[in-house]
Parts: structure tokens; C-alpha cells; sequence
């Protein structure tokens, strides 16, 4: 009886992981996707100099994120590690976090109408590593240097 | 395609700068490099199992990388940098990102 | 930098999607997963299963009896019954050339269920609903001779060690990690009872129970009394007959032994 209860409570959460997890998963890329177009012309440079005349002034801007996985892709994940090899239902939630924290800078930087960040660097740190059975948070940070121009 | 991670390209002029592009993977080594790299973490020494794996994905973040560029017409990626991070016990992302440039 | 700059773009580039994350069908991966790693573990579950079995049978009794003496003690007595089944038991025992080492001691439970088991230790359970079917000696005798020869064929470690490998692979998928069970196979009481035996196991031990009746007894007929009333009536063969060969099967091979 107790695995039987066990066994019922682990489907709902796959399957209430699979649907609510796949839903938030397409909304947050239409949002990013929509997004980026909105801040395609701040335009973010890997670059350490910057090579931009007529500076107004210049400012860090940063943006984070932290996001975790659902219970159906976190089941997938633990059976994969056993296994080893590619983890293909983690790449797309580091994907999203780390587009997620570039458009949280671009917003930053877009506000202070800044046309270009440079030096742009990224910072990812899982939250919830280390305890058992609780993977899949992670923090995604990234930041520059804001150039507002005259 | 070049890759380096200097901010410009030594006797070659850069024709055009096409903006940041990133590579990145998550990896997980099976449960038997994990009970070897236990063995190891008793008497020392290289972890062999982890280092190939770490070193199979940045190749990976690499290629991924690259593609990027290509899609979007650059022949060259400057100022590449690595990071790697641990996204669940046994899991590590490696992550490298750089700017895609053409050069001539 | 000087200022004859190359050109800096005035807008992010449009990379193309799935690079970085890889669409694919999440249940193709579930599947193929979930198919892989169960085979995998079927696989290491027999080999642990089989390997334990085997290596069981290298046990001597007297340590086999350690481990038993506790839940045995529980069911020390003197009652008629159990004298009368020593009795028969070390008879048979005689018959059968055991050197007598480890003592094995019947004992009598006073239940309705029609049962009769040997487990780990040379201990053999009698239940009363089996002895209210059985009319003759020889049945019982029979019943008796099957039992110790499991324990002299190490049947019960046998068994007992394949299931503490399962039981350890078990543990380690569901990563409960309790293996508490192992050091206290007291907790097993419930297994020790319900050991299960392979069907050659089942057969070797009827054999060498009537190569010991045989010696006992002028005439073997009726041997198979309990299979006989097991065939009649077999909605009420208690669960732990499923795993033996059938009892029809059975009477056929003690019968073709009679007519030898």
C-alpha cells in the first residue's frame, strides 16, 4: 500500500513536472525570443576595450537570474548520471538562465540609454548543490560595462 | 575557424565585429568513474575519468560555439573565455564564450 | 586602441536556436534510459543473485545456525507433537547417512495453515493443519525427508543469500541505503518462512527423500499422500506451493519412482 501511494504521488509529479515545466519552459522562450529583439540594438561586447568614441560616461550593469528545473527533467537528469553523458534537460534551463540574466543587463543598460556593454562576463553557481535529492537550482550572473555615448 | 583569446589577431586586421557568441554543455560521468574517483580521492593523484570528461565538453562548448559564429558569417572568435561550474552533485557545465569577429 | 577601428556592429546578431540546447523528445530519452538501466539492473541482480547463491552453499551449518538460534528459541518446546516429530526426523536422518554434526530439530506449530518449511539453522516447522491431512506415516515421513534434505542440500542459505543480493541492489537503486536488514536478519522472519527453492531443487530433494523412504519402507505407495490432497483440492494450496513444481507433476514423478 505505502509504495502504491509512493508510486501514484511519483506520476502526478512527473506528470504535473512534464506539463507545468514544458509550459513555463515554451513561455519563458517566447518571452526571451520577443525580448532580444526588443534589445538587439544594445549591442554587448565580449571585447575588454572598448572601442567607442564620444563617451559619456560609462557604468556596470548586471543581471541575474535563478531558475530551477522541474520534477520530470530533475528525474531524467538522476537517471542520466547514473549513465553518463550529455545532460540534454539542463543545457536548456542554463540556456534560459543565462539569456534571462543577459536581458535583465540589456534592460539596465537600456535604461540608462547605453548603446553598447563591454566586457561582459558570466558568473553560474548552483544554489541547492549538496543536498540530496535537491539538484537543479542554479544562478546565473552576468554583467559589463555600460557605454552611454554622447 | 581561429580561436584565441586575445583581443585581436596578430598580423591579420579585423574586417568587422559581429557580437558575443556562447557555447555550453552539461555533462554527467557515469556511476563508475564515480566510485574510482572515490578510490582516487583516497590515495591521490589525477582523477583521469573526470579530466577526459571535462575535457570532452569544452570540445563540445567549443564546437557549439563555433556554430554560432558561422550562422552568423564570422571566420574568427576573439577574446574566448572558459568557465565551468558544478550544476548538481556529479553534473558540471562548461561554459565558454568569446566575440565573433571576420577577419581577412 | 587607435581610432582606425574595424567597424563595430549597432546591433546583436541573430543566432540561430538549438544550438546550445538540443531539442529533443524528453520520453524518447525516458524510455531508453529507463529500458537500459533496468535491463542493467536485472542483469547485476542475477549475477549477485546467482554468485551469492552459490558461494552460500560454502556456509557450514553451525554458522547458519547462529544466525537462526534467536527466532528458534522462540519456538522451543516439549510438546508431544515435536517429540514425535524428532523422533520420526532423526530416524529419517539415520536412513539418509547424516553425520549428525549439527543437530536439525523439528518443530511443531500449533496452526491451521497446511504447511511445512525448513529454513536456515537445520530447523524444520511443522503446522498442525498439515498433519490434521496427513492419515499416514509414510506421507509424513515423506514430508519430513523433503524438508531435511533442503537443509541438507543448503537449500534455505541458498535461497536466503540470493534474496540478500536482490535485496542489496534493491537498496542501492532506491538509495534508501537500509541495510539494517542485513545485519538484522532477525527482521527477516517473514522471509525465513517463505523461502522460495528452484524446481530442480524441488526435485533433487523429493528424490532424495524417497531414496531415504526407501530404506524405511517395504512398500512406497502413498508417499505422495500431501501432493495427492494438494492436486484435489489445489484452491487451497497456501501460496508457498505456487513457486514448487506442480503438485501433479510431482505425484507423476513419485509414482514413477514407485513403479522402479
Amino acid at each position: 500500500m505505502e509504495n502504491f501511494i509512493g508510486l501514484i504521488s511519483f506520476l502526478v509529479l512527473m506528470i504535473a513536472g512534464y506539463l507545468f515545466g514544458s509550459y513555463a519552459e515554451r513561455k519563458h522562450y517566447k518571452s526571451i525570443l520577443q525580448r532580444e529583439e526588443q534589445y538587439r540594438n544594445v549591442v554587448l561586447m565580449a571585447l575588454r576595450l572598448p572601442r567607442v568614441s564620444h563617451v559619456e560616461h560609462t557604468q556596470l550593469v548586471s543581471g541575474s537570474v535563478v531558475i530551477s528545473v522541474d520534477y520530470f527533467k530533475r528525474f531524467l537528469a538522476s537517471l542520466r548520471m547514473l549513465v553518463g553523458g550529455r545532460l540534454n534537460s539542463y543545457e536548456s534551463l542554463l540556456d534560459r538562465a543565462r539569456r534571462e540574466a543577459i536581458l535583465r543587463m540589456q534592460k539596465q543598460a537600456s535604461d540608462m540609454n547605453a548603446s553598447s556593454v563591454y566586457n561582459i562576463k558570466f558568473e553560474t553557481s548552483s544554489i541547492s548543490k549538496g543536498q540530496k535529492d535537491r539538484v537543479g537550482s542554479i544562478e546565473v550572473l552576468a554583467y559589463g560595462t555600460a557605454i552611454v555615448g554622447k | 575557424m581561429l580561436i584565441s583569446n586575445l583581443e585581436l589577431v596578430p598580423g591579420k586586421k579585423i574586417l568587422k565585429h559581429l557580437g558575443l557568441v556562447q557555447g555550453s554543455t552539461v555533462r554527467a560521468k557515469h556511476v563508475g568513474r564515480d566510485i574510482m574517483a572515490g578510490l582516487k580521492n583516497v590515495f591521490g593523484g589525477e582523477l583521469k575519468g573526470y579530466t577526459e570528461l571535462l575535457e570532452d565538453s569544452r570540445t563540445e562548448a567549443i564546437e557549439r560555439m563555433q556554430k554560432q559564429a558561422e550562422a552568423i558569417g564570422g571566420n574568427a572568435i576573439i577574446n574566448v573565455r572558459f568557465s565551468t561550474s558544478s550544476v548538481a552533485q556529479g553534473a558540471s557545465e562548461i561554459f565558454v564564450y568569446g566575440t565573433a569577429v571576420v577577419v581577412e | 586602441m587607435t581610432d582606425d577601428q574595424e567597424p563595430m556592429p549597432s546591433q546583436n546578431p541573430v543566432i540561430p536556436e538549438g544550438i546550445n540546447a538540443v531539442r529533443e523528445n524528453p520520453f524518447k530519452e525516458l524510455l531508453l534510459l529507463t529500458t537500459g538501466i533496468a535491463v542493467a539492473l536485472v542483469i547485476v541482480s542475477l549475477v549477485l543473485w546467482q554468485s551469492l547463491s552459490w558461494g552460500a552453499k560454502f556456509i557450514p551449518l553451525s554458522w547458519e545456525m547462529r544466525i537462526s538460534d534467536s527466532i528458534a528459541q522462540q519456538f522451543e518446546d516439549t510438546s508431544e507433537q515435536s517429540m514425535m516429530l524428532q523422533a520420526r526426523l532423526d530416524h529419517i536422518l539415520q536412513a539418509m547417512e547424516y553425520d549428525g554434526k549439527v543437530p536439525l530439530q523439528v518443530h511443531y506449530v500449533d496452526d491451521d495453515l497446511v504447511n511445512a518449511f525448513a529454513t536456515i539453522g537445520g530447523h524444520i516447522f511443522v503446522f498442525r493443519g498439515l498433519m490434521d491431512i496427513l492419515q499416514t506415516d509414510i506421507g509424513l515421513d515423506m514430508v519430513l525427508a523433503h524438508e531435511a534434505a533442503h537443509i541438507l542440500n543448503r537449500d534455505p542459505i541458498q535461497s536466503l543469500a540470493g534474496a540478500v543480493g536482490v535485496q542489496l541492489v534493491v537498496a542501492l537503486i532506491t538509495g534508501n541505503g537500509d541495510f539494517g536488514q542485513m545485519n538484522g536478519i532477525i527482521d527477516m522472519g517473514n522471509q525465513l518462512m517463505f523461502l522460495t527453492y528452484s524446481r530442480e531443487q524441488e526435485r533433487v530433494a523429493d528424490a532424495m527423500a524417497l531414496d531415504a523412504l526407501a530404506s524405511l519402507y517395504d512398500d512406497l505407495t502413498g508417499a505422495d499422500e500431501l501432493f495427492v490432497w494438494f492436486a484435489q483440492d489445489d484452491n487451497d494450496a497456501p501460496e508457498f506451493l505456487s513457486s514448487h513444481p506442480l503438485p501433479d507433476a510431482r505425484i507423476e514423478a513419485i509414482r514413477n519412482r514407485l513403479s522402479q
